[in-house]
């Protein structure tokens, strides 16, 4: 049994290529912080197992859905580890590789989203890639599946087949590699680690990750904790930051190739330029939801709906009476079939058409990437009330199910923020209510159902907002929060 | 639309989580970066660095900028 560990920065594809992998389903959106824990599922036809982990900006984390990853890594020793990047984005991408690599397991680097990498008119060479990090780099589009077929067959192998690549060693400066050789050494020979795994948590300790130094202290890594105040008064984890990026730059500038551009970036991004507008901003915002309930309620779910309705309490039912007293049932079953059956299952089914609407459009949004620019035009108002525009995003994924909304605050990094999102979440109506709002909506404003339907919504948010407000009061929460979208 | 350049002075006053997650995004000290657009009440500003657009807060702005 093999066990492959898909690894990378978030948004990167991490789950689209583990979809295509395996035989499991997880759920895929774009936006940071989809996954918030590991997945694993099998490759089919072999006996590779492939582990989905949450999307990191490095090992050292800040969230609580990141520190998954470097217990992981901590603990379990995958065979391999796929290493998913933004090929458009690989200067921070490896940033997060570099630390890997220094691991010494076995590592493949994927540039995936490629596609969007020959939009921008460059290319990376990928030998001088290769031989820099000292890793094979292969190319994947997850979405078209190109690539696929070639990475699978390189991670379905048997542990003796996969090729070891000897750990990454930056040249950090001397004072810095100084301390990393002292701290390794020691562990090695007194603890017995193995060097490889030394050499790495001494980097890792020195660059003040959390969940390493918590690591040292419970095994009681005498070496490490004993220098810790040395470590940060030098500055270390600066130090070392700079190597990392300028190791980066270095190893792209040459590595850069440039294609012919082609025009394709203009319209996402003259789009771009109006959803996140300063002004127009919000009313888009506003005017994209409106859209969504119009479409839900007006235009395709309620007269499908009605239709469905017909078709129920009309055809259906007196056909259904019919066979029934034609084959002689007894009228309390046939009561029970068409006043209880039909009547009673239809009435949910007939809301089905706007609920599914309203999920379609939903996913579409949050496939589009706007939910990232949502929170960016919404901050401000959401500063307002001490939270983050970030906390926007599990709110809106609350239309859809207040379950999943709840999950995605994971993304917050203030757990005080965090545990907010989560206690307002309900206020957001989650589709399952849409069944009792259409009832009452259809009952008693027959005209503008979806402009009624559209103030409950808002009326919910508004309620939700100032529940925010008061907990904010109550919590007493101080710190600033993190918002970097 | 204002499209202008700053560099990064310093990261100095920003708390450790905001600065750790610039860093991962590769933002260091003397950074250019290009301003792509202000929200209006001193609301996030997007921000051009490499080619990827980030949004940050206007007071880290003001902070990273120096002033
Ligand atoms: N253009 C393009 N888009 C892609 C490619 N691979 C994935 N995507 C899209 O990128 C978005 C993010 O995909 P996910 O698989 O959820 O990303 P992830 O790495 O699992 O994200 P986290 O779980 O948040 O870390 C989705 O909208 C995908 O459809 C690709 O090769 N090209
Ligand atoms: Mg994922």
């Amino acid at each position: 049994m093999t066990t492959v560990a898909l690894l990378g920065n978030p948004n990167t594809g991490k789950t689209t290529l583990f979809n295509e992998l395996t035989d499991k389903y997880a759920y895929v959106g774009n936006w940071t912080g989809v996954t918030v824990e590991k997945k694993v599922g099998q490759i089919k036809h072999s006996d590779t197992m492939v582990v989905d982990l949450p999307g990191i900006y490095s090992l050292n984390p800040i969230t609580k859905d990141e520190s998954v990853v470097t217990n992981y890594l901590l603990r379990s020793k995958p065979d391999l580890i796929l290493n998913v990047t933004n090929a458009s984005q690989l200067k921070r991408n490896l940033l997060l590789s570099i630390e890997v690599l220094e691991l010494g397991l076995p590592v493949i680097i994927t540039l995936n989203m490629i596609d969007d990498l020959k939009r921008t008119g460059h290319y990376y060479n990928l030998e001088t890639l290769a031989n820099a990090l000292g890793c094979p780099i292969r190319t994947t589009n997850a979405r078209s599946k190109e690539g696929l077929e070639q990475l699978k067959s390189e991670l379905v192998k048997d542990q003796a087949q996969i090729h070891e690549n000897s750990p990454l060693k930056l040249d950090y400066p001397m004072m810095v590699n100084q301390a990393i050789r002292q701290a390794t050494n020691s562990l090695v020979n007194d603890y017995k680690i193995e060097p490889q795994f030394a050499h790495w948590l001494s980097i890792q300790y020195i660059n003040c990750n959390k969940v390493v130094r918590k690591y040292a202290k419970a095994h009681d890594l005498k070496p490490l904790l004993s220098q810790r105040a040395y470590y940060d008064a030098q500055k270390f984890e600066d130090a070392i930051f700079e190597t990392r990026l300028a190791f980066i730059e270095s190893t792209l500038t040459t590595a850069t190739e440039t294609l012919e551009s082609t025009k394709h970036v203009t319209i996402t991004s003259k789009i771009d330029k109006v959803v996140t507008h300063p002004l127009l901003g919000l009313p888009v915002f506003i005017g994209v939801f409106f859209l969504m309930f119009k479409l839900s309620f007006d235009w395709i779910g309620t007269p499908l709906s009605n239709q469905l309705d017909a078709l129920l309490s009309g055809p259906i039912s007196t056909w259904a009476n019919h066979f029934l007293t034609q084959v002689g049932a007894l009228p309390m079953l046939r009561s029970l079939v068409v006043n209880g059956l039909i009547a009673g299952v239809g009435g949910v089914l007939v809301f089905m058409p706007q609920i599914f609407v309203l999920f379609a459009c939903i996913s579409i949004l949050e496939d589009s990437g706007y939910m990232a620019r949502a929170a960016l035009v919404t901050d401000r108002i959401m500063e307002l009330i001490g939270l983050n525009g970030k906390a926007f995003i599990p709110l809106i994924i609350g239309f859809g199910c207040n379950v999943t909304g709840i999950m995605a605050a994971r993304t917050i990094e203030q757990p005080k923020e965090r545990l907010i999102t989560t206690l307002i979440s309900p206020f957001m109506s989650c589709s399952a209510r849409l069944p009792i709002y259409s009832l009452f909506v259809a009952a008693l404003f027959p005209r503008h159902q979806a402009v009624i339907v559209l103030s409950i919504y808002f009326l919910g948010i508004t309620v939700g907002l100032l529940m925010a407000k008061f907990y904010h009061v109550l919590f007493h929460v101080k710190e600033n929060s993190v918002f970097i979208v | 639309m204002i499209m202008k350049q700053f560099t990064i002075h310093q990261f100095n006053g920003l708390d450790d989580s905001t600065t750790q997650r610039l860093h991962s995004l590769g933002l260091q000290t003397g950074s250019v970066l290009t301003t792509v657009r202000f929200y209006p009440f001193h609301g996030p500003v997007i921000i051009q660095v490499d080619q990827q657009r980030i949004g940050i807060r206007y007071q880290v702005f003001r902070q990273l900028i120096g002033g």
